[in-house]
């Protein structure tokens, strides 16, 4: 992905820590050996913050619901706290606000010593507020004579709603990451079937990012785009640059005009994800070099003409967590 | 039908959704009810499965809430559970809580029309008992009782006795709303052995005796099944769907939730499950707007008692005896077990068959004749939402408040029961007792 790494602050113990994203993969560079802590924590030790969130970015590193919630557009603000996606816990389950903090205060107050509390906050950089740092592992966000009255099926949709919610607490940044890692993974070759089996929700992720962008460079309404997943035979996976992009078909005019596209699942993770989406009143369609902060891109400059290659350069400074990217000197047309 | 079409057309109705600029809680709130009547669509017509359903609707709500300003998003959407909470009807008290009825074989209806009191009638507890029904399983009698006092509770158990001296006990299962009736029915435990020729039936020292169904005994006389007719009728998924939905909604004294149905129409067109010749979508758009200008009378009549100005006065209590079985419809029968006219007027019945209804049951209706003159069509709530259903039963026994007020003049009652594929309807005579009206003290 043409991408600079990301980091989101998460309290973690006494101070706070860095989650990071990079190339594609989360890493906690206060921990070093994550996969001890979880060791240790399942032998009843305390689990870090920082290894929670990346337990809980393992669940879903192929989870559809990552797209259904996240962000569509720069312009598409998520915001949500973890005490938020707690908040809504309560909501799902039918009781009332506040409940389950009630439920989980022990002697020593909201998260203190021996509460039992549940991690409380991942700073978001929008206002999220800094909670203890060590978490005791309760599990499923239920108090046990709560947890006994829900079904276990209605339990566990709850429970990976509010991971996601909670993924998305950690900032526009890593929304975008997060959300183009889950995209890539459903772009592999080798998960055709995989493609077929979802492909409602493929096109619904497909739509609902291009749909903004052609709105954006042609000020069509974005009720009038529809994107199917473009699957190409395993044989014409390759690297970038040899693979076909798709199709794109306008229709009508004013505003009964229509636009239908088909686009690789791979536009999501390359283009849309790294903010490539339109450049320079271009529609990016493919990247044919990933990169950073220079990358080679294939886009339409207008819905009728051929797609032309252009190298573009990014800069860390874009709105929404993304890059704000240009078509480099001397390619302007 | 295509389900990856439906489920497409879903998702994207979710995406347009979830891009509208209008971030009020009332808009969200409104996108989102639009998607959810789309999701249950498409769902009753077996386009997508529940799953996929919930799915999409949840999503989206999860979607709305992380977009939406942090003072107004937490808990404005009624959650999973509270949805069909939020359908239950507020008001009425329920002693004994819900008991299915009992799986299996012919169920037989007979009169009763007894009174049981403990003490002077005008000031005492007294107990109607109006009908009972017997199956394979079990023996119920449905009942009124009058209460000393508004919210006078359990218990109100009686003892029965039959001819081999074998003892039972009748422990009562029933609610009420104005506090000064409740009704609901006795299950006899244990059931009568077959050929049991009638029950001593003890509240207090006072003592009725009932005749049980095939005794032959004389009192009183099995009532002759209700005439009836049954129409076939031939809808597509999506006429079938919208018709019992609102049939439903409008049977619950519900008719707001017919807006919903409105807004799912297109989205049935556009998956090919409602053919565009169809006049049902007119009508529903017709009822959506509360117009009852070339509307089946039930629904115009269910538009005009669900404005709460038409509700007619409080007037004197009757029971009736009222024992009919009513043709299946969509493999379910109503059974109708007592009737209540004046201040507050149920219909006891019950409805079996099938499975609980997640996709809808027949919906039932019932309208006086009284002087030559039919009244207007009243809706029969069947729950399950008065009373919770639990999944798979045989059956359910209801006892539904009727609006406007019955008269206790009727001379009969016509019954309409409309299902997916057919309509029944029967006339069924009325024999009324006037018990004295209470003197409640508060």
């Amino acid at each position: 992905m043409s991408l600079p790494p990301a980091e989101a602050s998460v309290p973690c113990g006494a101070g706070t820590h860095a989650v990071r994203w990079e190339a594609g993969r989360l890493v906690l560079p206060a921990h070093l050996d994550a996969e001890a802590e979880l060791v240790l924590a399942a032998l009843g030790g305390d689990k870090a913050r920082c290894v929670e969130v990346a337990e809980m970015w393992a669940k879903h590193t192929a989870d559809l619901d990552v797209l259904m919630t996240g962000p569509r557009s720069r312009a598409d603000k998520v915001t949500v706290s973890w005490d938020e996606a707690e908040e809504h816990r309560e909501t799902w389950f039918g009781l009332p606000p506040g409940m389950l903090r009630a439920a989980a205060v022990g002697p020593g107050g909201p998260g203190g010593p021996g509460s039992g509390r549940t991690a409380r906050a991942v700073s978001t950089g929008s206002g999220a507020s800094p909670g203890p740092g060590r978490v005791r592992p309760v599990a499923p966000g239920l108090p046990r004579h709560l947890a006994s009255r829900v079904p276990e099926d209605l339990a566990r949709r709850v429970q990976a709603r509010i991971e996601v919610l909670q993924l998305l607490a950690l900032g526009p940044g890593l929304q975008f990451r997060l959300a183009g890692t889950v995209a890539a993974s459903w772009a592999a070759a080798d998960r055709q079937a995989d493609r077929c089996a979802r492909r409602p929700e493929l096109v619904a992720a497909l739509t609902g990012r291009v749909a903004p962008a052609v709105g954006d460079w042609l000020g069509i309404d974005p009720d009038a785009v529809t994107v199917t997943p473009a699957d190409t035979p395993a044989e014409q996976h390759g690297p970038p640059g040899n693979r076909p992009w798709g199709t794109l078909e306008v229709s009508g005019s004013g505003g009964r005009q229509r636009l239908r596209m088909s686009l690789p699942i791979g536009w999501l993770s390359e283009v849309w994800a790294c903010g490539l989406a339109v450049v320079d009143r271009h529609l990016v369609v493919a990247v044919e070099a990933t990169g950073w902060p220079a990358a080679r891109v294939l886009a339409l400059p207008s819905p009728g003409g051929e797609a032309v290659v252009l190298d573009v350069r990014g800069t860390d400074d874009g709105p929404g967590g993304l890059p704000r990217w240009e078509v480099a000197r001397g390619q302007r047309s | 039908m295509d389900a990856e079409q439906a489920e497409t057309y879903l998702r994207l109705a979710a995406e347009s959704a979830l891009r509208s600029a209008d971030r009020s809680a009332g808009a969200e709130a409104a996108s989102l009810r639009e998607v959810r009547a789309m999701a249950e669509a498409f769902q009753g017509v077996g386009a997508v499965s529940a799953e996929v359903a919930e799915h999409v609707v949840d999503g989206l709500q999860a979607a709305i809430i992380v977009r939406s300003p942090a003072d107004t998003a937490p808990g404005r959407w009624p959650p999973p559970a509270a949805r069909r909470a939020s359908r239950m009807r507020p008001g009425r008290r329920w002693v004994g809580g819900v008991r299915p009825l009992a799986d299996g074989g012919p169920l037989t209806v007979t009169p009763v029309g007894r009174r049981l009191s403990a003490g002077r009638e005008e000031s005492e507890v007294g107990i109607y008992l109006l009908a009972l029904a017997s199956s394979p399983r079990e023996t119920v009698l449905s009942a009124v009782i009058r209460l000393l006092r508004p919210g006078q509770g359990a218990p109100f158990d009686l003892d029965a006795v039959d001819a081999a001296g074998r003892s039972y006990k009748l422990r009562f299962t029933g609610g009420g709303a104005d506090g000064a009736w409740l009704t609901g029915e006795f299950p006899v435990i244990p059931r009568p052995p077959d050929g049991t020729a009638w029950l001593d039936i003890s509240y207090g020292l006072r003592t009725v005796r009932v005749d049980l169904p095939g005794s032959g005994g004389g009192n009183p006389a099995r009532t002759p099944p209700a005439s009836a007719t049954v129409t076939e009728v031939s809808l597509s998924r999506g006429e079938a769907y919208l018709r019992s939905r609102a049939d439903g909604w409008l049977s619950m004294s519900m008719p707001e939730q017919v807006n919903d149905l409105a807004a799912a129409v297109p989205a049935l067109t556009a998956i090919g499950a409602l053919p565009a010749s169809s006049d049902l979508p007119a009508k529903i758009a017709a009822l959506a707007r509360r117009e009852a200008s070339g509307l089946p009378d039930h629904w115009a009549d269910a538009i005009a008692t669900s404005d709460p100005a038409a509700t007619s006065p409080a007037r004197r209590l009757a029971a009736a005896h009222l024992s009919a079985t009513l043709p299946a419809v969509d493999g379910q029968t109503v059974v109708l077990t007592g009737l209540t006219a004046g201040a507050w007027s149920t219909l006891h019945g019950m409805l079996l068959g099938g499975e609980a209804p997640g996709d809808g049951h027949p919906a039932c209706w019932i309208r006086d004749w009284t002087d030559g003159t039919a009244g207007p069509w009243r809706p029969v709530s069947m729950g399950p939402w008065d009373w919770g259903w639990p999944a798979k039963l045989a059956g359910i026994r209801f006892h539904a408040t009727l609006s406007p007020a019955f008269p206790s003049a009727a001379a009969c009652v016509e019954v309409l029961v409309t299902g997916r594929t057919a309509e029944a309807r029967a006339m069924v005579p009325l024999t009324w007792w006037l018990p004295a009206e209470p003197k409640l003290s508060s």
